[in-house]
């Protein structure tokens, strides 16, 4: 089965966000980069995958600058084995069509019978690239996945996903792009609640796993396709969350005095109640 | 020309769902700023009698989108269907839930009809003729704001954050749309209720939310017993998840549920980063804890540092007591 997991690097969730001056970035200057935590899932799940269909390929997907590099390391040293690195200056400034766009073509030319994606990303948190990456490529989804039985031939699956209140069933043909949420059920597991450790040996064997260099020729998209140029969403600045007034804080009294107290404020000051 | 705002209605079990209404409050703000009407799209099969719902609650035209394909939620059908109606609506923005369903939904449906997306947005203008739209950002740390440069717009909005259109008993124009979908490559097959039922914590107007504090998966009883009072739903925190003593659909936070109640009670919770990303929009925050260090007193209108076996049982007759008035 040859199974690809796009992967993207993003700030680490204790980041102290700034944003800059003028209001258009953040600051990255002080900022420690990690693979999204739910591609990490998603990595361990194709990794279990690997474990069950035996003769398996698999490989991680990201695009970006050089920087990501370190965090496609990690994925092979957890024991992906190799490494597509869509690298090109025409990338920078995509909004998620133009990088599903990218990991899509990248993805085609492995001919991946499985798309393996973390249901968000924590940066942007929008959960877009993995839908739009199955309609690009014409493939089934199932997004926020968190049960995947893959059939013995490796040609149907059987996913679940969380709705309010309820779960839904689905059984796909494959190829498809399914992303992962945490407390995934796979092949029958418990709900894979952390991913694996890069073991030392995994960590020297990754440092000689090939990372193969795609631009923007290499996919066959156009500069209209991607970057900043081919962005349908643009940016146009960054807001600072209001900060919320200090509270009042109750202590050192009877219990059940502070508890009325608090209650009388959520009906007459508050007017919640 | 483009013009107007198309809504994508969200219904299930033969109920138009509750995101869909302020869907409609918000469309019809914005094609007054915009110029043009406001329509909605519903899909299935057997649904065109939910048209008279969206046409009271503000839908001009109402556009109607069935085949027995689309007789349970694909994603690839729904975002066909999506495209045939915005093909006739021709419409500058077309709004969507940010539910479990429109989260899959969406991305799909901008890609096919080949526009962008802003997801999950807490607020849209219109700004020089151009869509604006706001959106929480790095785990809810900032406000990013995007501007759609392509047409239509498409924006998936954030439950309970914009009130429901007001009822303007008119009845909507009913559209039929033939898509033209035969088969579809993914459908649902069975929906299984999960959970403890009641108002999802995503849609919650309040939550009673318990954390590491609550030590015990039969402790977390109490905190039903005060939902129970005050109509909340429970929510929990990672720690208490992953110590097991709540299940994972009721955890709130940046790797669990997004809420965005008008009151968030939150009992032996320690107020982590991850934690707030997921509940700092909350109009008010109460908290309880008897560490005074914890950091979610920095975030809470209103705090006790106290034993929370103590304050619940106590709160619980309170407020029993406060709504009985």
């Amino acid at each position: 089965m040859k199974i690809a997991v796009c992967m993207k690097q993003t700030p680490d969730s204790e980041a102290t966000i700034k944003i800059n001056a003028d209001g258009k970035g953040i600051d990255e200057q002080n900022i420690k980069w990690i693979m999204n935590p739910y591609d990490e899932y998603a990595t361990e799940v194709a990794l279990r995958l690997k474990e069950k269909f035996a003769g398996s390929e698999t490989w991680v997907v990201t695009m970006g600058g050089d920087r990501v590099v370190e965090s496609m390391r990690t994925a092979l040293a957890m024991g992906i084995d190799k490494g597509v690195h869509l690298k090109d200056p025409a990338f920078a400034g995509s909004d998620a069509m133009g990088e599903a766009k990218a990991l899509a073509a990248a993805v085609k030319s492995l001919g991946a019978d499985i798309v393996l994606c973390g249901k968000q990303a924590i940066d942007w948190d929008m959960s877009q690239v993995p839908a739009m990456m199955a309609e690009i490529l014409g493939l089934p989804q199932c997004t926020a996945c968190t049960f995947l039985q893959i059939a013995d031939d490796g040609k149907s699956a059987v996913v679940k996903r969380k709705i309010e209140g309820a779960e839904e069933t689905y059984e796909i043909s494959l190829p498809a792009v399914i992303s992962i949420d945490k407390g995934s059920s796979v092949q029958g597991s418990d709900p894979i609640q952390e991913a694996r450790y890069a073991s030392l040996p995994g960590i020297m064997k990754a440092k000689k796993k090939e990372i193969k260099p795609v631009g923007l020729a290499d996919t066959g998209l156009t500069a209209a396709d991607v970057g900043a140029s081919g962005a349908k969403v643009q940016i146009s600045g960054y807001e600072a969350l209001p900060e919320r007034a200090a509270g009042k804080v109750f202590k050192d009294q009877d219990t059940a005095e502070m508890v009325k107290q608090v209650v009388k404020l959520l009906r007459e000051e508050a007017k919640v109640i | 020309m483009a013009s107007g705002v198309l809504i994508v209605a969200e219904h299930r079990e033969g109920k138009i769902r509750k995101i869909s209404l302020e869907l409609l409050g918000l469309g019809k703000k914005l094609a007054g700023n915009l110029g043009g009407g406001l329509s909605a799209v519903i899909i299935g099969k057997g649904v065109e009698g939910l048209a008279a719902e969206l046409g009271k609650f503000g839908a001009e035209k109402v556009f109607v989108v069935e085949a027995d394909a689309l007789s349970t939620y694909s994603a690839d059908g729904y975002a066909a269907a999506v495209a045939a109606a915005a093909k006739q609506a021709d419409p500058a923005l077309i709004l969507i839930g940010s539910s479990s369903q429109g989260k899959d939904l969406a991305p799909r449906a901008a890609a096919k009809i080949g526009t962008g997306l802003a997801s999950d947005c807490v607020d849209v203008m219109v700004d020089g003729g151009k869509v604006v739209c706001k959106r929480p950002v790095y785990s809810g740390k900032c406000f990013a704001k995007t501007v759609a440069v392509a047409s239509p717009a498409m924006a998936s909005i954030r439950p309970n954050v914009f009130p429901a259109a007001e009822a303007v008993n008119a009845a909507g124009a009913v559209v039929k749309v033939d898509a033209g979908i035969s088969a579809v490559k993914a459908k649902v097959k069975e929906v299984h209720a999960a959970g403890s039922g009641g108002v999802d914590l995503t849609e919650a107007e309040r939550i009673v939310s318990g954390g590491r504090g609550m030590k015990a998966k039969e402790k977390f009883k109490i905190l039903d017993d005060l939902a129970k009072v005050i109509g909340a739903t429970v929510g929990a925190s990672r720690a208490a998840v992953d110590s097991g003593y709540a299940d994972v659909s009721s955890q709130v936070g940046q790797t669990g549920k997004v809420v965005n109640p008008t009151l968030y009670i939150a009992f032996g919770i320690s107020g982590a980063i991850q934690h707030l990303a997921g509940m700092r929009t909350s109009k008010v925050i109460v908290a309880v804890n008897k560490d005074p260090e914890a950091p979610i007193f920095q975030k809470a209108d209103y705090g006790i540092v106290d034993d929370l076996f103590k304050v619940v049982p106590i709160m619980t007759e309170e407020l029993k007591k406060m709504l009985a008035e």
